[in-house]
């Protein structure tokens, strides 16, 4: 499975595919994952490709991709451009955004949302592969809510 | 035995194989993309980690505690190694007594560099070993191996990674144990190995060309140099990230895999390439292995086909193979080009202290201001564009140092770090004051090393393993060198920073002013009361010239996010009208 997240710096991309990746530790499957850092702290382009169970590197060329999640709406086209002809992308709008900020008080919940998103649109992981990953989070009860909000 | 399984960076990686390998000290100076590794090796028992204030400074230590009995190495970013350059070369003469590895990671694609060198010509200018894994488990194991070669040979060995390997994530197994090898051995006192009077030298000199001719041999019987058949009649001579890639794109080729990659394994490489139809070099960069290659009298291409610069990608190498003919056409297609990206400028943190010290002195016309390494880089970006100058660490000094002699219309301003001017920046303070020098040094004291993200330094007042000690305090160390114009400010006092800097520009000969705020980030996150724009706003956007991320502008008026602002408050201070920007009541 090739994923590409495409954010901004200090939005949680990075967070998110540390997510990703521990969960597919947790079932022992073999993840790569690479970022752009440097500049990204100063609040420019952060992208993210992970490959899970393939590879052997952690490159995603344009048009490859099975999923593309987008933490900033400005970068969907973007993000588009990575996924191959039957690759999802997945994003929230942003009235859901200042639904989850309205509900969960940050906009940090809305990552968890995403992650939901992500999880009801593939197979290779269960919900509570990434419930067992978020339990262990900081306001682990309202990332959890807000995962499963993405979910359903 | 139980394994751990984890999916670590290729730096913690590093600090892992140096922990196996029974490593018990390490030093070096933060550089992206190396800064993580003495961070991660700092956390393992019994062992000393520290910053030193330059590579030249943490080479040493590390050598120093070679010879002192304990496998040691010293960690750097690429242009690291120019400032280590000089214990490099003598020390494949000395040789060490206990392992000693120097690490460097380079920076293909320049993410967070002035430049783009290949460090792997160090290895052959000095002609010491040089290693280079391909991936995080490969960088544990051969982190390991180093140490080993290093004893067998009595050598530095040279390690390098680049972005690609320090910074990707991968998943590991591994026996968190260290290595059953941990030989107990003393200081070496050995006057003729390790004084470098040139009586000794000669002889060392010629000694470490016996080494190299047996490092030759070693190079063809090192499992780490291994071939990998395919059933395709075509090979790929490949290293690092760049063998990951080809492999990816064309399983199905002979590979040879270089893990120690100077000397080169030629006797293995001919035999592996005897049989085939065509075989080529994949590497990023320079052309290092292509050259050995055909020095041995090997007619092996390389860059006729792939690029010289930059970061490689699987796009790139795929079309590098197309174009050697070893693939029919390419899978992939760039479809997107990042120039039509939403614009996302780099610009100094909401909050930054050095914004105030840039946008003063944006408001001068006649003076040149040499610039250095480190966030306040970004004071060169409009709307800023206060900085004419950035080649590497210290040279903001030391070039405003000469350009003041020449220069006599335009008075020379250097702007330079903390960080930075405790690497390099002390001695062409010493210099100028020398010389007298008639310029304006402001050094911007934010007590951490930003930059990379947030490492202690020698302002910052505690060290790597968080333990306190007084901070050295700049100011009394230039009115210790005899400088007399010294003086300190805080920058969120817009009027008093201004005043002394213009004031200073003015005044004819050398001052130094230490602009003593500390970063907003690191070590401790700072928000105050954010501030908000009243309807006495006129829209003349003389605070979007503060270029500052949390203000904006829309419908004619400033606003300011509050979610970012910190509270500095610097926007309120250039602004022009009283009471269009005010602190946000209620909190």
């Amino acid at each position: 499975m090739k994923i590409v997240i495409i954010g901004v710096g200090g939005m949680g991309a990075i967070s998110l595919s540390k997510i990703i990746a521990e969960a597919s530790v947790a079932k022992g499957l073999y993840v790569k994952s690479t970022e752009n850092h440097g500049m990204a702290k100063k609040g420019g382009l952060v992208e993210i490709y992970m490959k899970i169970n393939e590879g052997l590197s952690p490159y995603i060329q344009q048009g490859s991709a099975d999923f593309a999640i987008v933490l900033e709406t400005a970068y969907s086209d973007y993000a588009k451009a990575f996924l191959k002809k039957s690759g999802i992308l997945i994003e929230l709008s942003n009235t859901e955004r200042d639904d989850i900020v309205d509900r969960f008080g940050d906009v940090k919940f809305a990552n968890s949302f995403i992650l939901g998103r992500f999880i009801k649109s593939q197979t290779l992981f269960s919900s509570d592969d990434m419930e067992n990953i978020l339990k262990n989070f900081k306001n682990a009860d309202k990332n959890i809510s807000a995962f499963k909000m993405g979910v359903v | 035995m139980k394994l751990t399984k984890r999916i670590i960076s290729g730096n913690e990686a590093i600090a892992i194989g140096a922990y196996k390998g029974n490593a018990t000290f390490a030093s070096g100076y933060p550089g992206t993309p190396s800064s993580e590794i003495l961070d991660f090796f700092k956390e393992f028992d019994g062992v000393v980690a520290q910053w030193a204030s330059n590579e030249k400074a943490g080479f040493e230590a590390a050598l120093g505690a070679s010879l002192a009995g304990a496998r040691s190495f010293a960690t750097m970013k690429h242009v690291g190694l120019n400032v280590a350059a000089d214990p490099l070369m003598t020390s494949a003469y000395t040789g060490i007594n206990a392992g000693f590895v120097v690490v460097c990671a380079d920076d293909p694609g320049m993410h967070s560099s002035q430049n783009e060198q290949d460090n792997r010509y160090y290895a052959r200018f000095a002609k010491i070993p040089l290693i280079e894994p391909s991936d995080s488990f490969e960088a544990i194991g051969f982190m390991q191996y180093a140490f080993i070669v290093s004893e067998q040979f009595d050598l530095p060995v040279l390690f390098r990674s680049t972005t690609r390997i320090s910074h990707s994530l991968g998943v590991v197994q591994y026996d968190p144990r260290t290595l059953d090898n941990k030989k107990e051995l003393k200081l070496d006192k050995n006057f003729q190995k390790y004084v470098m009077i040139p009586g000794n030298a000669i002889r060392r000199h010629k000694e470490l060309l016996e080494k190299f001719e047996n490092l030759k041999q070693f190079s063809n019987e090192t499992p780490i140099n291994k071939i990998e058949n395919g059933s395709l009649n075509v090979g790929i001579i490949a290293n690092g990230i760049s063998y990951a890639y080809a492999k990816e794109i064309l399983p199905d080729a002979h590979f040879f895999k270089v893990g120690f990659s100077y000397p080169m394994p030629i006797e293995k490489i001919k035999e592996f390439a005897k049989n085939l139809d065509k075989v080529i070099v994949v590497e990023e960069l320079e052309p290092f292995m292509e050259e050995e290659l055909k020095i041995a009298g090997l007619n092996i291409e390389g860059k006729k086909y792939f690029p010289q610069d930059g970061e490689f990608s699987l796009d790139i190498v795929e079309d590098g193979l197309c174009r050697a003919g070893f693939i029919k056409e390419k899978k992939s297609t760039v479809v997107f080009e990042s120039v039509e990206l939403p614009k996302r400028p780099p610009a100094l943190c909401p909050g930054c202290p050095h914004r105030p010290v840039f946008d003063i002195l944006h408001s001068h016309k006649n003076i040149f201001i040499t610039g250095d390494i480190g966030c306040y880089t970004l004071g060169s970006l409009p709307p800023l564009s206060a900085m004419h100058t950035t080649v590497c660490m210290g040279a903001s000094l030391s070039m405003g140092v000469g350009s003041s002699k020449i220069e006599k219309n335009e008075k020379i301003v250097s702007v330079i770090g903390d960080s930075t001017f405790f690497h390099t920046g002390i001695q062409p303070l010493i210099d100028a004051y020398v010389n007298k020098a008639n310029m304006t040094i402001i050094i911007l004291d934010n007590r951490i090393t930003a930059m990379t993200g947030g490492q202690p330094d020698p302002s910052s007042g505690f060290n790597l393993n968080s333990k306190p000690f007084e901070p050295v305090n700049i100011a009394k160390f230039a009115k210790a060198i005899g400088i007399e114009r010294v003086f300190e400010v805080d920058q969120y006092d817009y009027e008093a920073t201004k005043e002394i800097i213009d004031r200073e520009i003015e005044t004819e000969g050398l001052s130094v002013i230490i602009a003593l705020r500390p970063c907003v980030l690191m070590p401790k996150k700072i928000k105050d009361t954010p501030l908000v724009v009243t309807d006495k706003c006129i829209g003349c956007k003389r605070c979007l010239r503060i270029a500052c991320p949390s203000i904006d502008f829309k419908n004619n008026v400033a606003i300011i996010d509050e979610t970012t602002c910190t509270g500095c408050e610097v926007c309120q201070k250039v602004c022009p009208v009283e009471g269009a920007i005010v602190v946000k009541e209620g909190k």
